[in-house]
């Protein structure tokens, strides 16, 4: 507990110290760095819009996400078919994956027209790949003891695949879910580069035609900070999810 | 009939290109109520022979019954509980979930079986740790939440793959005492695969004594103690004599395949 205590003291004074360095030191000496109070006043004057903004580039990644988790799921559940159709679907996905994010977002615009559906598909096809690639590893991490207890008590293959593949594959689930969620946030800002009249990607562009250097800065930290919202919630999950992993069980080691 | 009746069982497992014969020729029976061990060097090909009752793997050649049907009718039929070196307990699921489990998966659960899962929990000793994680047991408790789990549908054969094996010597010997206690009560038949001597002795009817590679039979040695065991008996002269009398058995095969390949 005061361990606990003692890092969390830690982090507080590492922040202040970084803000006030950044704020009396980086921000006066560097070009187009703007200082924390002035990030600040950009927060209170365009509360609303920006506020907006992040309601956008939010939705749209949460809706992008659970749409790549959904397919990448369903893949990979069909992948268990066979191994021939799980190298098939694992090419696919490495080609889809392989093609840069930003190459492919106007011919997805043009495919699906403006408004939200291209940012959406977008931000899924960021997602898609980690939580394949995680989710079919985790459903073939079986324990072998284990696979052979489900047989010798002739377990149907479903009742193994509920009771024994889905819990063990959870852990790397939640991993891939864990990479997939900054990304989601990734892919709807390029989404809306593209094409996109709201969120938060529009106003970077904004911002930068427009020499804002504050605005765009404090886009820019919006933007992390939603990205890794979502990571952080999941590692949150993870502790109520899987308390019995080894990941989430065994006490840190010490160096 | 015969709980299980191998004749001339004959395991080839394809290593790259080489085959390789982990049991050969094997050929025992296995009575009601018998309680038998199977004991050899590591590598023999007990574990193979114990995989093959379960339906694990199949038989390159020779045949094998299970209480007159083959392992795999004798498998859907859940005749058998089985318990491996490693509890293999499911961790997301607390000590009764995992003595339930094979309940849910054969349909059968309900409150009679539920009150037997319970009192098998209690029999084996952990009737307050209904509710604890797996984790949360030393490793001689898991493997007595196996022993639950293996008993709960009633087993004809109890198979018992080296399940005391990771234990230290002093926990061994206690859960020795604690499976007869248990095996006594259930009533089933029992194959253990074991390689140590003390406790084949003690717990069995019957001892074979299987030989490294290829793994074969090459002794059946009756365990003529009177039942019930108890642990003063660990001290009798008649226990020291089969002891020797295995161990014999064993120096002798693994004196020979020194020989055959020098």
């Amino acid at each position: 507990m005061s361990n606990e205590r003692a890092a969390l003291v830690r982090a507080g004074v590492i922040t202040v110290g970084a803000l006030l360095g950044w704020q009396f030191v980086g921000a006066p000496l560097l070009d187009f760095l703007p200082a924390p109070s002035q990030i600040a006043q950009v927060l209170i004057d365009r509360s609303d819009s920006l506020g907006t903004a992040v309601a956008s580039t939010g939705s749209v990644a949460l809706l992008g996400f659970l749409s790549g988790c959904a397919v990448a799921m369903v893949l990979a559940l069909v992948s268990l078919s066979h191994p021939s159709v799980e190298r098939f679907i694992l090419r696919l996905g490495l080609a889809l994956y392989a093609v840069p994010l930003i190459v492919v977002a106007p011919i997805v615009v043009l495919w699906l027209g403006a408004g939200t559906r291209p940012r959406i598909a977008l931000s899924a096809l960021a997602v898609f790949f980690g939580v394949l690639v995680n989710t079919i590893r985790g459903l073939r991490s079986v324990d072998r003891n284990r696979a052979e207890f489900f047989r010798v008590i002739s377990a149907s293959r479903w009742q193994t695949l509920w009771h024994l593949r889905v819990p063990s594959a959870l852990p790397y689930i939640l991993n891939g879910f864990k990479v997939g969620a900054p990304a989601s946030v990734f892919g709807a800002v390029v989404g809306e580069w593209v094409g996109a009249n709201q969120g938060l990607g529009v106003v970077l562009l904004y911002s930068l035609f427009q020499y804002q250097v504050d605005l765009l800065w404090t886009a820019m930290i919006l933007t992390t900070l939603l990205a890794l919202g979502g990571y952080g919630l999941f590692g949150l999950t993870e502790k109520f999810l899987i308390p019995w992993h080894e990941s989430v069980r065994s006490p840190r080691l010490e160096s | 009939m015969h709980v299980i009746r191998a004749d001339q069982v004959t395991k080839t497992f394809n290593v790259g290109k080489q085959p390789l014969t982990a049991v050969q020729d094997v050929s025992f029976t296995l009575e009601p109520g018998e309680f038998v061990s199977l004991i050899g060097p590591s590598g023999c090909g007990k574990s193979t022979m114990l995989k093959l009752i379960a339906d694990i793997y199949q038989p390159t050649s020779g045949q094998l019954l299970v209480n007159g049907r083959s392992p795999r009718e004798a498998r859907l039929n859940r005749l058998l509980g089985m318990v491996f070196q490693d509890p293999a307990l499911l961790p997301w699921r607390d000590v009764l979930g995992n003595v339930l489990l094979p309940l849910e998966i054969s349909g059968r659960l309900d409150h009679t079986t539920r009150r037997r899962a319970e009192d098998l929990l209690h029999l084996v000793g952990l009737g307050d740790f209904l509710h604890a994680s797996p984790h949360q047991l030393s490793g001689g408790m898991r493997q007595r939440v196996a022993i639950a789990r293996a008993l709960v549908l009633e087993p004809t054969l109890f198979l018992l793959d080296e399940p005391f094996g990771a234990l230290d010597e002093i926990t061994r010997k206690r859960m020795n005492l604690e499976l007869l206690r248990i095996w006594t009560q259930s009533q089933t038949s029992a194959l253990l695969i074991t390689h140590s001597l003390s406790e084949a002795v003690f717990l069995s009817d019957r001892v074979l004594v299987m030989s490294p590679r290829p793994g074969t039979i090459t002794d059946d040695i009756r365990i003529d103690l009177p039942r019930p065991r108890h642990v003063e008996m660990y001290r009798e002269p008649r226990f020291f004599e089969l002891e020797t009398r295995i161990s014999d058995a064993l120096q002798l095969t693994a004196g020979s395949y020194e020989v055959a390949h020098e």
